[in-house]
């Protein structure tokens, strides 16, 4: 119960500092109605959706990752094993490297990165309908990830310096380009998945041992596996297309959640992944904002700083412990 | 009690067993025995119902198991395959509230009388000592032990065993299949695959052989435990069999 209050908290104290520190700094006083107009603004267009896209991107980057690492049962596996987030890439990089002017808009940015993970998804579902066997569908996702990467590089390489300059900035990564008109477009089909993923709570937990233990246990695992791929595939999807290809908090949360509870059981990690997941990004993207200063820095790049290391350390953690009982 | 029907078992044109036909009653044990591939695997996951037999049919209580739902069949049998992975961070007690989940509701909150179960399970096992150990901590034997925990928190009629004794030294196997013989009398109807021939014999009621090209002969085990049978099925010269006893030549 004590980690469950100290998650909350944590939350509790990011929720208004995402809200107060930035470049600008806006007092406590503002959201009680004293917020004059600049500040209004401040407050409606920029600090609230940044806070509610962190909260909400970071979740679902975090609950793809649990969804993906219980399916193909890899601690390695992340939200971008799939190969959407490289899809989304490529989308992206067709557009801007090779469109030019037209591509700078940022409607154009987020339909392709949509467009390029649900095309990727598509094949991804192809081949776990034909082949029915979640290692062909996880070296099919890699190796599409593999392929966007090469005519991405190719593509980087003849581009101009301007929309090489417009690709760069979307790979950095950040929740700041979503509007508030935008918000329920991004966060609503997040929250539905989020709200029915208790009910996969006890068969996720019947996969654990494998999928043929599941299929004793009477779990319909292809549906359960086909539910996995298309919702981790809707999330990192929304979440690339809007915010850019954002690293390592899917698979951070899921183990950060894992080792704070010290269980495998999705009745609590689940859940846990959630808030972490959402916690996790809003510490990188504060952190991102460098508050106190006039600079900001890539959102990928704190997320890196913060997500190689506490993976590094539970692992480590991880088999000490295993060694000592 | 588990029927088959004239059931055909293979992949494409291979065929492993053919036109077999079973009766095993309530409380019996069966034990499957052949070579690696012969297809006793195969055999047990169609009367588990979780492979489809080429033809034939099977049926628990005379019910067809093609009318039982999924999670009905789950409440009928439990089982053991070999492939079932030891989950990291996961303890004996949770491994075992696993098998309860059937029983359970939407958020698989264990009940007082699931935690009853779950103890009953563990003892009659004899590994209440290890409840809070992690799996992965467990030695082979014990983790055979926690599994088999499970299967009788779900707390069901048949149990389903595919090679439950593979890689045990030999006290532990001898100490395994003790705890089978018990549950037996207590009225599970068990069916397992082995390699371990002494030791199925020892357990078993009755006693499955498998050539691996469509025969399969059934029948008692004294009835079984014949010298041409064993050696024809098993394709060896070196087994026989002396006042009830299995004597090995080298």
């Amino acid at each position: 119960m004590a980690k469950w209050i100290l998650c909350l908290l944590i939350l509790l104290i990011l929720i208004p500092a995402s809200l107060l520190l930035g470049s600008v700094d806006i007092p406590l006083s503002a959201f009680f109605g004293k917020a004059d107009e600049l500040q209004g603004i401040i407050i409606r267009e920029s600090r609230i959706p940044r806070t509610i896209a962190a909260l909400s991107g970071g979740a679902a980057l975090a609950l793809g990752g649990l969804f993906m690492q219980t399916l193909f049962r890899n601690p390695l596996a992340g939200p971008s094993v799939l190969g959407l987030t490289s899809g989304s890439s490529l989308a992206v990089g067709i557009l801007t490297l090779g469109g030019g002017v037209l591509a700078t808009s940022q409607v154009a940015v987020v339909s392709s990165a949509a467009i390029g993970s649900i095309a990727v998804l598509l094949i991804v579902l192809a081949v776990a309908h034909r082949f029915a066997d979640m290692a062909s569908v996880l070296i099919v996702g890699l190796m599409l990830g593999f392929f966007a990467s090469a005519v991405v590089s190719l593509l980087q390489a003849y581009a101009d310096e301007t929309s090489l300059k417009t690709f760069v900035f979307w790979g950095f990564g950040s929740f700041s380009h979503i509007s508030f008109g935008q918000l329920p477009l991004f966060a609503l089909p997040l929250l539905s998945i989020f709200f029915i993923s208790p009910f996969f709570i006890k068969p996720l937990n019947h996969l654990l041992p494998g999928e043929l233990h599941a299929k004793t246990m009477g779990v319909n695992v292809k549906r359960l596996q086909l539910f996995l791929v298309v919702t981790t595939g809707v999330m990192v999807g929304l979440v690339t297309a809007f915010c850019g290809p954002i690293a390592f908090i899917g698979l951070a949360a899921p183990h950060l959640a894992r080792m704070l509870f010290s269980t495998p059981n999705h009745r609590t990690v689940l859940p846990a992944t959630l808030l972490l997941g959402g916690a996790l990004a809003l510490l990188c993207d504060l952190i991102a904002r460098l508050p106190f200063s006039e600079f900001a820095i890539p959102l990928n790049t704190v997320c890196a700083f913060m997500g190689a290391p506490v993976v590094i350390y539970l692992v480590i953690k991880g088999r000490k412990s295993r060694i000592l009982t | 009690m588990i029927q088959a029907k004239d059931i055909s078992v293979g992949y494409g044109s291979k065929m492993l067993v053919e036109k077999l036909n079973l009766h095993l009653p309530k409380g019996s044990v069966t034990a499957f025995i052949g070579s690696n591939g012969s297809g006793k695997s195969s055999l047990m996951r169609v009367l588990n119902g979780l492979q489809a037999p080429l033809s034939g049919e099977v049926l628990w209580d005379e019910k067809k198991l093609t009318d039982f739902h999924r999670k009905e069949k789950a409440k009928y049998a439990a089982s053991l395959y070999s492939n079932f992975a030891r989950v990291e961070g996961f303890t004996v007690s949770e491994l075992v509230a696993l098998g309860r989940s059937n029983h359970t509701g939407f958020f698989g909150k264990l009940s007082d009388s699931d935690h009853i179960k779950i103890r009953e399970s563990l003892n009659l096992v004899g590994i209440e000592a290890l409840k809070d150990k992690e799996l992965t901590t467990l030695s082979d034997g014990e983790f055979r032990k926690a599994m088999l925990a499970k299967l009788l928190a779900q707390d069901t009629e048949i149990l389903f065993l595919d090679e439950p004794t593979t890689h045990l030294d030999l006290p532990a196997a001898l100490d395994f299949v003790g705890v089978l013989k018990k549950l037996a009398k207590a009225g599970k109807t068990i069916v397992m695959s082995t390699h371990h021939l002494a030791l199925a014999f020892k357990l078993a009621d009755h006693v499955l052989l498998f050539d691996g090209n469509g025969k399969a002969a059934f029948g008692n085990a004294n009835e079984m435990m014949n010298h041409e049978l064993l050696c024809g099925f098993l394709k060896t010269d070196k087994i026989r069999v002396e006042n009830g006893n299995l004597l090995f030549d080298l």
